[in-house]
Formats: structure tokens, C-alpha cells, sequence
């Protein structure tokens, strides 16, 4: 039941990571993306390929996983950051769907629809959690330096962004970069855990998955991603009762709904969670409270 | 300290399509002053806005500041060229405060690399502390400290004007473009302004170009003025001389 538990907490690590990078992008950038599981294929499927034929010590591999999806986000990224406006957008769509419909149709390489299998299992729990709080950290790092807030303005105001000497698309192109570095990371991970691959475990389900993580986290909020994600992605775990599981993309329909109606900016908005932030709040609650109880006091009297 | 910049616009026109927004214009702004832009709507004053800041490129004609062409520049260049604008219509990073925005237009002082920021180098910890202090000191001198921690959106429609200039202020420009400051506002709040646009050209050494519809603004603040009509300059000179001019007159007003 542990070693369930920590496959569990393992994956969601795993998954955790790739949707950091959506964030960057879809959050922090203010780019729709619609098939960033198709950067997690590129990753998954590179890793592996890498160790299989090439015979690549794992890490190794994974760096080659992450700069072949870094790569194939280049050349979209190139393609479409330029122009004003859906292009990128599909564009990400084209990229999650081709990357699955190659991935089937190659079975030489690939093993097709019937998945790759044999790949060593090289990471675990603490390797991931580890790798999962230096992004984390170095994420937090970015966003408070020069090309961090780059993004930021560029998301908030792209023509006044321009105006104080932003290159926007050179921004767009570096979050977009990041992000597909993150979830080329986290396939690589995915391949040396699970120890095989099937193409619909990067299906565009889950490439809504990840963006929907990061609005229902707050659009803008490093903190409100990680909250949702650790709630949102074992979702499927806890379901797991008899048939329950089925009800889950129900469950995410009706949290939606409810977010967009209760709080269009996501679980945390663009506002970061801080200790020091919480102790601010509770100290004016509070404080509210007591006034209105002396209010209360002074009327009786 | 960046010192003060002359624009020289020459035989610039700009069509779209079939429409000449400018037709063969040609004046000179010099070093420090204030130089006023006025027309009638649709006299081509943004366009020319939009050419100086590279959103345009001109069809015919070209723009130099301190003698170096700016044909060709994209915005982001134009900018770190020392050029700074505001917008007809407002345009701050609405949902950050009014420091970030400050902040986040600091951009050009920040030479230190995506790894420097990684690492929080030497260098980083030094050159933000640097922008940082350039933050306070402008909000302070602006009058924006104490609204620091306001989000920019929420603000008021005078203080987002201020905002935004106090933006362009902090990327150290040498030629400052106001598109409209004073759109919007009452005679009381157009007063403010008048004196906030004056107070800046004392404590920068910045020139400045404004185009407005507020003649009251325009008279008591501009050292020089250039008057547009239908895209061709139509009238240049000291505020007393435009005043007087028939043939300003006559596109206001129309003629007898």
C-alpha cells in the first residue's frame, strides 16, 4: 500500500514538473497552449530512444529528450510568435496531435500504438522530488529577474512592453523554451519510471489537463499551479473506487465551471502564497473581528 | 544620466493603401524643449507617434534622433534607443502594482544574463538594487510612493496617466512622446498636468513631444509648436505665433 502511495506522490511529481513549464507559458506569458503533452511525448520518447539505441546512460539521456523537445518548440516557435493572433495556439494543437499520430505510425521505432517497452527504471520518488524543488526554486528565481517580468509584461501589456524596450517575441520564444524543456523533463522522468510508453498517455486530454491545472491555479501564480496540481493531478487516485474514475473528467468540468464563476482568476489569481502574506490576512481578519465585536459591545452599552 | 535628444523628421510620409496619413512632413525638435503637436483628428499627430516608436515604417522620408536614422528600428529598439511614449489609451501592466510596473520597465539598466538570474550572482543582487533604487527615487519624485502597492488598473484615471509617465521616466529617456495626457480630464485635473509636465522637463533632461487637444495644456507649457492638417504641416512656430496664425485658425475654426 506504501509503494502504491509513493507511485502516487512519484507521478504526480513527474507531471507536477511539465505543468511548471505550462505556466510559464500559458500563466506567466499569457500563450495558449493546447499540446504541451506532445512536448512530454517528444521528451518521453527521446529519452528512451536514447538509452535504447544509443545506449545512453539515463541522465544523459534525458538531456536529449529535453533539447529534442526544446527543438521542435523552436521551430513552431519560430513560426508562429510573430504573428498576431491564434497561430501559435493551433499550432501547439498540430504539434500534440502529429507528435502522437508519428509516434503510432512508426512502430519500428517507436513499437507503434502497442507502446516501447524495457526501458531501465532509473528514477524514484526522491530523484524526482528533488529535481521537482530545484525547479521550482529556479522558477521563482526567474520570475524575479529581468526576463521573468519580461514575460509578465508581455502577457499584461504586449504593445507597452515593447515600448520600455522589451523584445516580445524573443520573450515568448524563451518561455516558450522553458516550458517545452520542463515537459521534455518530465517525459524523460515518465520513461525511466513507468519503464514503458503508450501513445495515449499524450493524448490532447491531457494536454487540456495541463493548462486547465495552471488557469484553475490562478493564471500568474507559481504557488496557485503547484496547489492545483497536487490536488488536481492524484485526482484520478482518489477516484479509483470502483468506477468512480470515469467521473473524473465530469469533476474537472464542474470545477471549472465553478472557478469561472466564483473566482475567474484561478485559486490564487495572480497573487503568490506566503507565509508572511497568510500571517497579514489572519492579522486583519482578526483585527476586523474584534473591532466588530467592540462595535457590538459599545452598542449593548 | 542620458542627456536630452533632437528629433529631425524629413520629407517623412506615410501611406496605407490608398491613404496618405503624412504627406512629406519635415520639422526639427530641439534638445530640451517642449514641443507641442496639435491638428485636428485624424491629422496624422499618432501616426507619427507610432513611425518615431517603429510600430509604423515610413513609406517615403526619414526620422533621426541625435542624427541616427530610426528608419527600420523595431519598437523594442526605438525604445532602447532612449526613445519613451505613453498611450491615447492607457496602456500599464494592469494587474501588477504600480512598483512592478516601475520596475518592470527598468529593463534597459539590467545587462546581467538568464543564468546571473538563476544564480542571483554578484552582479544581479547589484544591478537590481540599482533599479530598485531608481524605483523609489522616481516614484517619490513623481508623487506615486505611497500608491506603491496599488494595483495600476485600479487606480484612478489621472494617477494612471502619472503612472504611466513614470514608467517611461524610469527607462531613462532622452526624447519622452505624450500622446494625449490630458484626454479625459477636467479643467482642474488638466491644470495638474500642466504643472506635473513642466516639473518633469525641470528634473529630467529629457525632451519632450506632446500632442494634445487641450489648448490651455498645449499654450502654457510648449516651447514650440507644429500644427497638422489632413497629414501636411500646416503652421510651426512659438505659441503666440501659432495663436495668430490665419491658417490655423481657419482649420479649427473654418474661414469667413
Amino acid at each position: 500500500m506504501l509503494s502504491y502511495w509513493t507511485g502516487v506522490a512519484t507521478l504526480t511529481g513527474i507531471y507536477l514538473i511539465a505543468t511548471l513549464g505550462v505556466s510559464i507559458l500559458v500563466g506567466f506569458t499569457g500563450l495558449f497552449s493546447l499540446g504541451h503533452a506532445g512536448f512530454m511525448a517528444i521528451g518521453a520518447y527521446g529519452t528512451a530512444l536514447a538509452v535504447k539505441m544509443l545506449h545512453l546512460p539515463f541522465y544523459a539521456a534525458i538531456l536529449v529528450g529535453i533539447l529534442a523537445s526544446m527543438l521542435a518548440g523552436a521551430l513552431i516557435g519560430k513560426a508562429t510568435l510573430r504573428l498576431k493572433g491564434d497561430y501559435f495556439v493551433i499550432a501547439t494543437l498540430a504539434i500534440g496531435e502529429c507528435t502522437k499520430l508519428l509516434i503510432e505510425n512508426i512502430p519500428s521505432i517507436t513499437g507503434g500504438a502497442r507502446g516501447l517497452a524495457d526501458i531501465p527504471r532509473k528514477t524514484n520518488f526522491f530523484v524526482v522530488w528533488t529535481i521537482l524543488v530545484i525547479v521550482v526554486v529556479l522558477l521563482h528565481r526567474f520570475l524575479n529577474a529581468k526576463h521573468g517580468r519580461g514575460c509578465v509584461a508581455v502577457r499584461e501589456e504586449e504593445l507597452a512592453a515593447k515600448s520600455i524596450g522589451i523584445d516580445t517575441t524573443r520573450t515568448k520564444m524563451l518561455s516558450l523554451l522553458i516550458s517545452c524543456a520542463l515537459c521534455g523533463m518530465a517525459g524523460g522522468l515518465l520513461a525511466g519510471y513507468m519503464g514503458y510508453l503508450y501513445p495515449i498517455m499524450f493524448t490532447m486530454a491531457k494536454s487540456n489537463e495541463l493548462t486547465m491545472t495552471v488557469i484553475l491555479g490562478g493564471a500568474g501564480s507559481l504557488t496557485g499551479t503547484i496547489l492545483a496540481g497536487l490536488v488536481l493531478i492524484p485526482l484520478p487516485e482518489y477516484l479509483r473506487i470502483e468506477s468512480a474514475e470515469e467521473w473524473r473528467m465530469v469533476l474537472y468540468g464542474v470545477l471549472v465551471v465553478i472557478v469561472v464563476v466564483f473566482k475567474p482568476s484561478g485559486l490564487m489569481g495572480n497573487k503568490e502564497f506566503t507565509v508572511s502574506g497568510l500571517l497579514r490576512r489572519l492579522k486583519k481578519w482578526f483585527s476586523k473581528e474584534k473591532r466588530n465585536g467592540e462595535k457590538g459591545a459599545g452598542e449593548r452599552g | 544620466m542620458s542627456c536630452a535628444a533632437s528629433l529631425s523628421v524629413e520629407h517623412l510620409t506615410k501611406q496605407f493603401g490608398g491613404v496618405v496619413a503624412l504627406n512629406d512632413v519635415t520639422f526639427e525638435v530641439k534638445p530640451g524643449e517642449i514641443h507641442g503637436l496639435i491638428g485636428p483628428n485624424g491629422a496624422g499627430k499618432t501616426t507619427l507617434f507610432n513611425l518615431i516608436t517603429g510600430i509604423y515604417r515610413p513609406t517615403e522620408g526619414d526620422l533621426k534622433l541625435n542624427g541616427q536614422s530610426l528608419v527600420g528600428k523595431e519598437s523594442h529598439e526605438a525604445a532602447n534607443m532612449g526613445i519613451a511614449r505613453t498611450f491615447q489609451n492607457i496602456r500599464l501592466f494592469g494587474e501588477l502594482s504600480v512598483y512592478q510596473n516601475l520596475i518592470t520597465a527598468c529593463q534597459k539598466h539590467l545587462s546581467y544574463s538568464l543564468l546571473d538570474g538563476f544564480l542571483r550572482t554578484a552582479k544581479y543582487r547589484q544591478q537590481e538594487r540599482e533599479i530598485a533604487e531608481l524605483t523609489e527615487r522616481t516614484l517619490k519624485q513623481i508623487g506615486l510612493w505611497d500608491l506603491r502597492e496599488q494595483m495600476a488598473g485600479n487606480l484612478p484615471y489621472g494617477q494612471q496617466r502619472r503612472v504611466e509617465i513614470a514608467r517611461a521616466l524610469v527607462t531613462d529617456p532622452q526624447l519622452l512622446l505624450l500622446d494625449e495626457p490630458a484626454a479625459g480630464m477636467n479643467e482642474e485635473e488638466t491644470g495638474k498636468l500642466s504643472e506635473f509636465i513642466r516639473s518633469i522637463q525641470e528634473q529630467y533632461p529629457v525632451t519632450i513631444l506632446i500632442i494634445d487637444h487641450h489648448m490651455d495644456v498645449i499654450m502654457s507649457i510648449c516651447d514650440r509648436i507644429t500644427v497638422f492638417n489632413f497629414g501636411s504641416l500646416l503652421a510651426e512656430g512659438t505659441p503666440e505665433e501659432i495663436q495668430t496664425n490665419e491658417a490655423v485658425i481657419e482649420a479649427y475654426l473654418g474661414s469667413e
